[in-house]
């Protein structure tokens, strides 16, 4: 699919031609359900806040800038839409024990062996993202499941490439240490972490 | 190199590599720092496991949902704008002719026919308006009891908005579909 294809879809959406939509909607469905299973940690949630995200991009069709990528834009706004509804979001904090529990899954689950382990992965990831602020779970879930460059992410986030080189480090030491918290084993160099369950503020 | 900057080496290294020079001073600060090293293989693993976590798949039914939202929310729209497109050109009628041909029929007959009515008839609904509403009451008063100065000044301002909102609804239902947009550094998405 062309730029100059995507291009025409949106000025076509613009004047209200739903079909033309519907593409953009087919071939970017899947992104920006990715970045919503990550951000709130739910397939349900994850569905809801893409059809929401769809209906932003809809309603603001007309303020998309045609020298931006629009994978980046639609990107922004389904992250915006996101941390918005984590915001709202009360409690929903992951405990220790629940960390605990994902990283040792029963080993007799009747799916097969590789398919148990891709599902404990998942699990394990879903539960450690739950801990971090949205800010963090957003750099996470754009690097990792977008291949986005430091670049971009900083184009969808509105940070500076080097606050989102930062985000990531924070991001990826906290969980590092949430590992080594539920291993019991600890970190030989005790610091305070920056992980703080998400409050609602 | 203290342990700050080692840190953000080993998360940078995750990302986009090191320069020759960056990687000697970690391994040098690795050599010698227990507690960087541990974290340094935790970060691995974690990055490792990030790699490997599989991507989420919507389901089938998601776009067909989507596209459900976004007809009514189409459909709504339309009917918002159609509405306010016929209220407007109602409007815009009232004033750019009825109100004139009143108010040369009520200068022609030489009488204040139509104040009289209106500040008898409507007097209470204005003043209701006119606590609710003042300046657009200030605005109808004159341009319907006012004197030829107060009147030409409203009438042109009732005017003059009721044509742009007019001209933004209708330019807004008739935009062109394929008009291009230039973006001279517009470049090729890569989609996941």
């Amino acid at each position: 699919m062309g730029a100059d294809q995507e291009l025409d879809w949106v000025l076509q959406a613009r004047r209200g031609d739903e079909h033309a939509f519907a593409q953009l909607v087919e071939a970017y469905q899947s992104p920006i359900y990715n970045l919503a299973y990550r951000m709130l940690g739910s397939a349900a949630e994850a569905e809801d806040a893409t059809q929401e995200a769809f209906i932003r991009v809809w309603t603001k069709l007309d303020t998309y800038d045609p020298s931006r990528k629009l994978s980046s834009w639609m990107l922004s706004v389904a992250s915006h839409y996101c941390i918005d509804r984590l915001r709202r979001r009360r409690g929903g904090q992951v405990s220790m024990e629940e960390i605990m529990a994902s990283r040792w899954l029963p080993a007799d689950d009747p799916k097969p062996e590789d398919t148990t382990l891709t599902l404990e992965r998942d699990e394990r990831v879903r539960t450690l993202l739950q801990f971090l602020q949205p800010q963090y779970r957003l750099v996470i879930a754009l690097r990792y499941w977008q291949d986005k460059s430091y670049t971009e992410i900083a184009a969808i986030t509105g940070a500076t490439e080097s606050a989102v080189k930062s985000r990531l480090h924070r991001a990826r030491r906290a969980m590092a240490e949430l590992l080594a918290e539920a291993d019991g084993a600890g970190l030989p160099e005790a610091e305070p972490a920056m992980y703080t369950d998400y409050q609602g503020g | 190199m203290d342990c700050d900057q080692a840190l953000e080496l080993i998360s940078q290294r995750l990302d986009e590599g090191l320069t020759l020079a960056q990687e000697q001073a970690l391994a040098r600060h690795l050599a010698t720092c227990l507690a960087c090293r541990h974290i340094a293989t935790l970060m691995a693993d974690v990055d490792a496991m990030l790699t490997q976590a599989p991507a989420a798949s919507a389901s089938a039914a998601l776009s067909e949902a989507v596209m459900a939202r976004v007809h009514r929310r189409a459909r709504v729209e339309r009917m918002v704008r159609r509405t306010l497109l016929a209220v407007l050109s109602v409007a815009l009628f009232i004033v750019g002719v009825v109100l004139p041909t009143m108010h040369a029929v009520d200068a022609s007959s030489g009488g204040n026919i139509l104040a009289l009515a209106l500040t008898q008839v409507g007097g209470q609904a204005l003043a209701l308006l006119e606590s609710l509403l003042r300046p657009m009451v200030t605005l109808v008063r004159a341009l319907l009891l006012g004197d030829s100065y107060q009147y030409v000044i409203a009438w042109l301002a009732a005017a003059v908005l009721l044509v742009t909102a007019w001209l933004g609804v209708v330019a807004r239902a008739i935009r062109p579909a394929r008009q291009r947009i230039p973006c001279p550094q517009r470049e090729s998405d890569g989609l996941v």
